[in-house]
């Protein structure tokens, strides 16, 4: 087994798939991403063996994907293969395919990062007032998470709220801070 | 975290500490990762051990598939050739049995008496004085048992110099069934008739299991000399199927009615069927 050095990037690997078709390359680079998209399909799917088929499955696909398609960055591109598999699997068994993202939607792209603003130490003051003007549980699960580097489930071992509320809070509670920074001045 | 190298500490300190709380942080605004610990986080059966399978699965999909597929058809060709040789080694067998079955008498060697050669019936080999013939025909008769080889393979087969000219007397069934056939006038019959005797050998018909289980059918035909006891004596196998075979149709004849003596020394040919049709339900 040729030995591919750890520090390739995703696209170098997927070039020299794409120039010597030699499907080992391609492994070597689906390996790397194979627990995340497992997880990916272990939500969709639930059980554990259709989600291996789904991993098993998408990497067939894949074998030709890669040739015909132009590929900038490999991961986002990745993301939306595996979803598209999983939705379509769901739909051809009629069921209606969980879409998380419509119940609670989750803001992936949004700029307000909570880390940067610690750092400055003014905006972190502004920041602190902020959280104190939340709703409670939004304002326990945001401070234990960020300030207090709880992960969901300590956090709701230490408060009883489901690992649903917890996500729903702390991402109603972003974006209430964000609101509540805006309206401060501190951020645009 | 690019891969999923983190995923797996994540799995392992089961989503408490502050890596953890970090992965989670960082999953805020990546999806792909959000989405994944929301799988896994919830997966029933241990997902690392099931990952590490999917890696070697993967593996296995593209890897030494040449070798792989080599070894594989070494080992089935390897299989091949020895369902081959057996194949053949039964076809040849069942082949030699049916050679035998058609026109090769039998007879045992004795210490008295000399191996007769093996012989087609349509060569005409002039193969022993009149003499031999009785001192065969007196030895077999001599034998209180029909004593033969126990082996199963083939032996060598004789058969006397045989009168052609077979007049059929009586007692004449369809083809396949019981019959007598005597030269010229009228020779011996089974005592109580041709049909009673037929029903004798029905009755007590033991089909020979190797015989049944490789399909062999046909008849044997015995050539004997009716004593003036009226049993038979100097029995020989003229057209024999198989060893078991033989037996048994001797062992019919001896076990069966008297015949009538008529002080002839000629032959008297009995035929006995052995066809799956005719096998007793007992």
């Amino acid at each position: 087994m040729k030995a591919v050095p750890g520090n390739i990037s995703d696209e170098e690997l997927l070039a020299h798939y794409r120039e010597s078709h030699k499907s080992e390359q391609l492994a070597e680079l689906y390996k790397r991403y194979i627990p995340l998209v497992y997880g990916v399909a272990l939500k969709y799917f639930k059980y554990s063996e259709d989600a291996q088929d789904a991993v098993m499955d998408i990497f067939e696909e894949l074998l030709t994907k890669v040739q015909v398609n132009d590929i900038r960055l490999f991961r986002p591109w990745l993301y939306v293969c595996v979803r598209n598999y999983c939705l379509m699997k769901l739909r051809k068994r009629s069921l209606n395919p969980i879409l998380t993202l419509d119940e609670n939607f989750m803001e992936f792209c949004d700029d307000f990062n909570l880390e940067d603003i610690r750092e400055e130490d003014q905006k972190e003051k502004v920041l602190l007032k902020c959280i104190e003007s939340l709703p409670e549980k939004q304002r326990i699960s945001i401070y234990r998470f960020f300030m207090e580097d709880r992960s969901y489930k300590e956090i709701e071992e230490a408060t009883g709220f489901s690992l649903k509320m917890i996500k729903s809070f702390i991402q109603n509670g972003k974006r209430n801070l964000k609101l509540c920074m805006q309206k401060k001045g501190v951020i645009a | 975290m690019k891969y999923g190298e983190d995923l797996a500490e994540y799995l392992r300190s089961k989503q408490r500490g502050k890596a953890a709380n970090s992965l989670e942080r960082e999953a805020l605004s990546d999806p792909f990762l959000y989405e994944a610990l929301e799988g896994l986080g919830e997966a029933k059966e241990d997902p690392l051990k099931i990952i590490e399978n999917l890696s070697k699965r993967v593996e296995y999909r593209v890897y030494p598939r040449k070798k792989r597929i080599i070894r594989l058809s070494a080992g089935i060709a390897a299989i091949f050739l020895v369902f081959i040789t057996l194949g053949l080694f039964f076809w040849e067998k069942e082949s030699r049995e049916k050679v035998m079955s058609t026109q090769y008498a039998a007879v045992e060697k004795r210490d008295t008496v000399n191996i007769l050669h093996l012989a087609r019936r349509d060569r005409k080999q002039d193969l022993k004085t009149e003499a031999v013939e009785d001192a065969v025909v007196q030895t077999l008769s001599d034998s209180s048992e029909a004593d033969l080889p126990e082996k199963d393979t083939a032996k060598p087969n004789a058969e006397l110099k045989f009168r052609k000219q077979l007049a059929r007397v009586g007692g004449v069934k369809e083809k396949g069934g019981v019959r007598v056939e005597n030269k010229g006038k009228i020779g011996p019959m089974p005592v109580g008739g041709i049909e009673a005797f037929e029903r004798y050998v029905q009755d007590s018909l033991i089909y020979p299991e190797d015989a049944k289980r490789a399909g062999l059918e046909g008849e044997i035909k015995l050539s004997f000399v009716v004593n003036r006891y009226g049993r038979p004596s100097g029995i020989r196998v003229v057209q024999w199927i198989t060893n078991s075979c033989n037996r048994e149709a001797i062992r019919l004849l001896e076990n069966g009615p008297r015949w009538t003596y008529t002080g002839t020394t000629d032959s008297t040919i009995l035929f006995i069927p052995f066809y799956f049709d005719s096998i007793p339900q007992r």
